[in-house]
């Protein structure tokens, strides 16, 4: 007799018991030995293997959660600085012709301090750009990432500028501008809160 | 086929050579482990043993690059002043001094500008300048090389002038590590 038949005789002893006693709390059947066969043995090697899945998972996981928050990180510092390339751009790109527009670039990328003392002198801001009849067009030379704490950053950034107006008879002047922005991170985007000449 | 032949093939093979025969035979086979719970075991670890291996890897470049922001911005800090430093009097061993900061590559640039245009009107004008970082910050990183953007404050004084003149500068700067050191690569001061 072979395993397979054993395992028939087992399963027809079961059915056989179910239908002779008719009772709902039938004894159940007999674990047949091809069910038996099924179950995992727990041998040496099966468990040394095991173990070192485990831990090699651990690291595994370890690992890639390190290198993914480290690429994260660098992403974040190339968005600060791009951020802060471009409201350095809108604070020195200014035109009495296009000013309302210039001044709602500035405002885009501000936040906090900056953009409540950017917000309070929009009158003035205009004003001030229409009667010296200012025409400004920034370049900016170099950007660098200070420290990055969490939702906030440090930035330096070296800044040129071309300015003409009144005061200069209208002819092109070269400025240079070294500034130390902080930034915060504001639903998805960084912002620049305060600007300070260093 | 000869008679010489015929008895070779006829005599029984030696049981050491049946044995040779047996292993060449399974040798030449990958031996797999009969419990197949072990077999797909054993794959999963491999797998999970390349992929701990490659993360590992990149995990340790990236830690080399953190470390090397920081190692450069420190040595960057006394490095430039050194090369933006002199007094006239002593202009000789400030650039010996200042050289030994630079990469093979730059010192030969640094020492035929400061050979070249700076030491005659240096000596001539009796010029004592020195520069210290009032702040610095990092442009761009990887292991070996580091390029910042740094501003600093340089004092100068001249015979002409009894009162120092204060210039804020900016300049660009790159850091090389070679032999173990981070070295002066580059520097462009900006316009």
């Amino acid at each position: 007799m072979d395993q397979a038949d054993i395992a028939d005789d087992d399963i027809k002893t079961a059915s056989r018991a179910r239908r002779g006693t008719g009772k709902k709390n039938a004894p159940k059947p007999p674990k047949s030995r091809a069910s038996k066969a099924r179950t995992i043995k727990l041998t040496p090697p099966l468990v040394g293997l095991g173990v070192l899945g485990v831990i090699l998972l651990g690291t595994t996981v370890f690992f890639g959660w390190s290198v993914y928050n480290n690429s994260d990180a660098a992403s974040t510092r190339s968005t600060i600085l791009s951020s802060s390339r471009q409201e350095a751009l809108a604070l020195t790109t200014l035109s009495s012709q296009t000013g309302s527009k210039d001044y709602q670039t500035v405002l885009n990328g501000s936040a906090g301090d900056l953009k409540d003392q950017i917000s309070a002198g929009k009158s003035q801001f205009l004003k001030g750009l229409g009667t010296a009849g200012v025409t400004s067009t920034g370049k900016v030379l170099d950007a660098g990432v200070q420290s990055v704490n969490g939702g906030s950053a440090k930035v330096l950034i070296d800044v040129q500028a071309t300015v003409s107006n009144k005061q200069t008879a209208n002819k092109p002047e070269q400025r240079a501008y070294h500034w130390q922005l902080s930034l915060v991170s504001s639903n998805g985007k960084w912002l620049v809160t305060s600007l300070e000449f260093v | 086929m000869t008679a010489d032949a015929d008895a070779t093939a006829a005599t029984p093979a030696p049981k050491s050579a049946k044995k040779a025969a047996k292993a060449a035979r399974t040798g030449s086979r990958v031996r797999l482990p009969k419990d197949k719970n072990v077999r797909i075991l054993s794959a999963v670890c491999v797998v999970l043993l390349l992929a701990t291996a490659a993360l590992a890897f990149f995990f340790v470049r990236q830690q080399q690059a953190s470390g090397a922001r920081t190692d450069a911005t420190t040595a960057a800090t006394t490095d430039v002043p050194e090369l933006l430093s002199y007094t006239f009097s002593s202009f000789g061993s400030d650039l010996s001094k200042a050289e030994s900061v630079a990469t093979p590559q730059f010192r030969g640039t640094y020492s035929k500008l400061m050979t070249g245009q700076i030491e005659g009107p240096a000596k001539q004008n009796q010029v004592v300048t020195s520069a210290s970082v009032t702040n610095s910050s990092v442009i761009s990183y990887s292991g070996s090389k580091v390029t910042l953007l740094m501003f600093l404050s340089q004092q100068t004084k001249t015979k002409a002038k009894a009162e120092s003149v204060l210039n804020d500068v900016a300049v660009r700067v790159t850091m090389r590590k070679s032999g173990g050191q981070w070295l002066v690569d580059d520097m462009t001061p900006h316009p």
